[in-house]
């Protein structure tokens, strides 16, 4: 659900309308997950003394909306008031990991829940002086705004490179450089005959898993990032955030606190951060590597 | 026998193809997924035991279409309970199962052409309007969507999303009928109106009432509204 700057057939509050001034609809809202669940928390508040009696009696409640465009996933919640707290509600809600997944919307709203006779709440714009409304249940009170969320369970580039990079065998080519496709859901790279053998041959043994990585993703995120830093905008709004690559990385560097790439100078150690520390792992990896075969020798 | 799914890697590979060299493998009566991805496995093993009759009807008098009902709710015995939402979108399963499992369905429902390789046979997209076009997953979503245990008949209203394909792209292309709450109560009132939404006006009846949905949802939450209030609303407007 994507909420429209739109005029109601009743006062609305909301914050790019007039319709009710000196009042607020404020929220915050937040995803945390673990392998079950997911937890959103909310603080939803409002500022406006008939909206907030209405929500004290029960005739209007807050309603979370999800909306998960993956999983057919479209649910009202509807919160209400505990402990006598009416204009500022803070709690949680818990969806199974199963029911959602990747981008999923959240809008709040405050909404009546019976029908309301007379309704005039008060700092109404003078417009609508003498004018009272009747409320059904579902008519909207207070609108605030609709946030995206990027939900992924399984994203791990540490453990798992290989679900945002696919290394592909180039049919075209016998041997060269590696090339990179930005294009599609994962970053392709094109590994020449030569060097695709090489790497299957390498793929299968799990002592050079770390090295790999560093050899090959650790480029291949940096080209990734290049990409990203080049076609960003704010929000990291942008045109390939339909890609399953771009999301996981812009989710990654949002868990790493990096909140717009383009203050970032060095794609280098952003790629560094994502992979946690490739070529220490690669060091040790090589080290038990070395340990292995002189074993083996000396049998 | 455990369902099987494609590995991400294959899948990326086929669908990078061109459709235009890929049509005669298409074209093909047999599956071509272990000739084409040879000597590599292509598929992979999952958890999930499915026991019973997987085969779907491919063959009716009439149009194939009229055999979507049957394999609704074949599809959903054998694999509605099994899978939740989100294994329920993974492209790597509805993939496999068009090109290995209902192979000889898939080319006698949606026989192919350059167009309809990716929206059939993939799920061509990021959101659940891809799910609803790929053949086989759109069995099991119009069947989970619509089940009803509350019935004597369950399918009940599967049956009536099935009358025709404008039901089923005015009804789940627009959002509201993501909430089972509203679906259900739309196609009960379509049911209790058969002759508006079976007969010769249907398309346009149909794309009326899916309007009449969403200019209610403009000025309320459509999702506060109980089935009872859906149709009240729906006998208001028609």
């Amino acid at each position: 659900m994507k909420i429209q700057h739109k005029n109601y057939p009743h006062p609305v509050l909301s914050e790019w309308s007039d319709d009710i001034r000196d009042s607020v609809i404020a929220c915050d809202v937040e995803f945390r997950w673990d392998r079950t669940n997911y937890y959103l928390d909310y603080k939803l508040e409002v500022k406006n003394a008939t909206i907030e009696q209405l929500v004290a009696t029960g005739a209007a409640h807050f309603m979370i909306h999800l909306e998960c465009s993956r999983t057919f996933y479209r649910r009202a919640i509807r919160i209400g008031p505990s402990d006598g707290e009416c204009n500022c509600l803070t709690g949680t809600v818990t969806i199974a990991a199963n029911e959602i997944k990747d981008t999923t919307e959240v809008s709040v709203f405050v909404c009546a829940t019976s029908a309301i006779e007379e309704y005039v709440p008060v700092h109404m714009h003078p417009d609508y002086a003498g004018t009272r409304f009747q409320l059904e249940n579902g008519d909207y009170m207070a609108v605030w705004k609709t946030c995206r969320f990027e939900l992924f369970q399984d994203y791990d580039p540490i453990r798992r490179a290989d679900s945002i990079i696919s290394f592909r065998r180039d049919p075209e080519r016998k041997t060269g450089d590696i090339r990179v496709d930005t294009g599609y859901d994962k970053l392709i790279a094109w590994l020449p005959r030569d060097t695709h053998e090489l790497y299957e041959s390498w793929k299968s043994d799990k002592s050079k898993e770390d090295i790999l990585v560093t050899m090959l993703a650790l480029p291949i995120i940096i080209e990734g990032l290049l990409h990203i830093k080049e076609t960003i905008g704010e929000g990291y709004e942008s045109s390939g955030a339909s890609l399953r690559w771009y999301r996981s990385i812009v989710h990654k560097l949002r868990s790493m606190g990096v909140s717009d790439i383009r203050h970032e100078d060095s794609m280098f150690e952003l790629a560094q951060r994502i992979l946690e520390s490739p070529y220490k792992r690669a060091a040790i990896a090589l080290t038990q590597v070395d340990e292995s075969e002189m074993a083996e020798a000396k049998q | 026998m455990k369902l099987r799914y494609m590995k991400q890697d294959c899948l990326d590979a086929l669908k990078m193809q061109d459709e235009k060299t890929m049509l005669p493998l298409y074209q093909r009566t047999m599956p071509f997924l272990s000739e084409f991805f040879r000597p590599n496995v292509y598929c992979e093993e999952s958890k999930i035991e499915i026991v019973g009759d997987i085969n779907l009807v491919t063959h009716s008098e009439g149009d194939p279409s009229e055999s979507d009902l049957e394999n609704v709710v074949i599809i959903h015995r054998l694999l509605g309970e099994k899978l939740s939402r989100v294994q329920a979108s993974d492209a790597r399963l509805w993939t496999y199962l068009c090109h290995e499992t209902y192979w000889e369905y898939m080319k006698w429902r949606w026989p192919v052409d350059r167009a309809s390789i990716k929206s059939r046979y993939f799920v061509n997209g990021n959101d659940s309007r891809a799910l609803s076009r790929n053949g086989i997953a759109r069995l099991w979503w119009f069947g989970h969507l619509t089940y009803d245990n509350t019935r004597i008949n369950p399918y009940e209203l599967t049956e009536v999303f099935l009358w025709n394909q404008n039901i089923q792209h005015n009804l789940l292309e627009r959002s509201f009928g993501r909430n089972r709450v509203i679906l259900h109560g739309v196609l009960e009132f379509m049911k209790r109106e058969a002759d508006i939404f079976n007969g010769s006006k249907a398309k346009a009846n149909v794309e009326r009432l899916a309007k009449a949905i969403n200019i209610r949802g403009g000025v309320i939450l459509l999702d506060c509204l109980s089935k009872t209030e859906v149709l009240d609303y729906l006998d208001k407007v028609f």
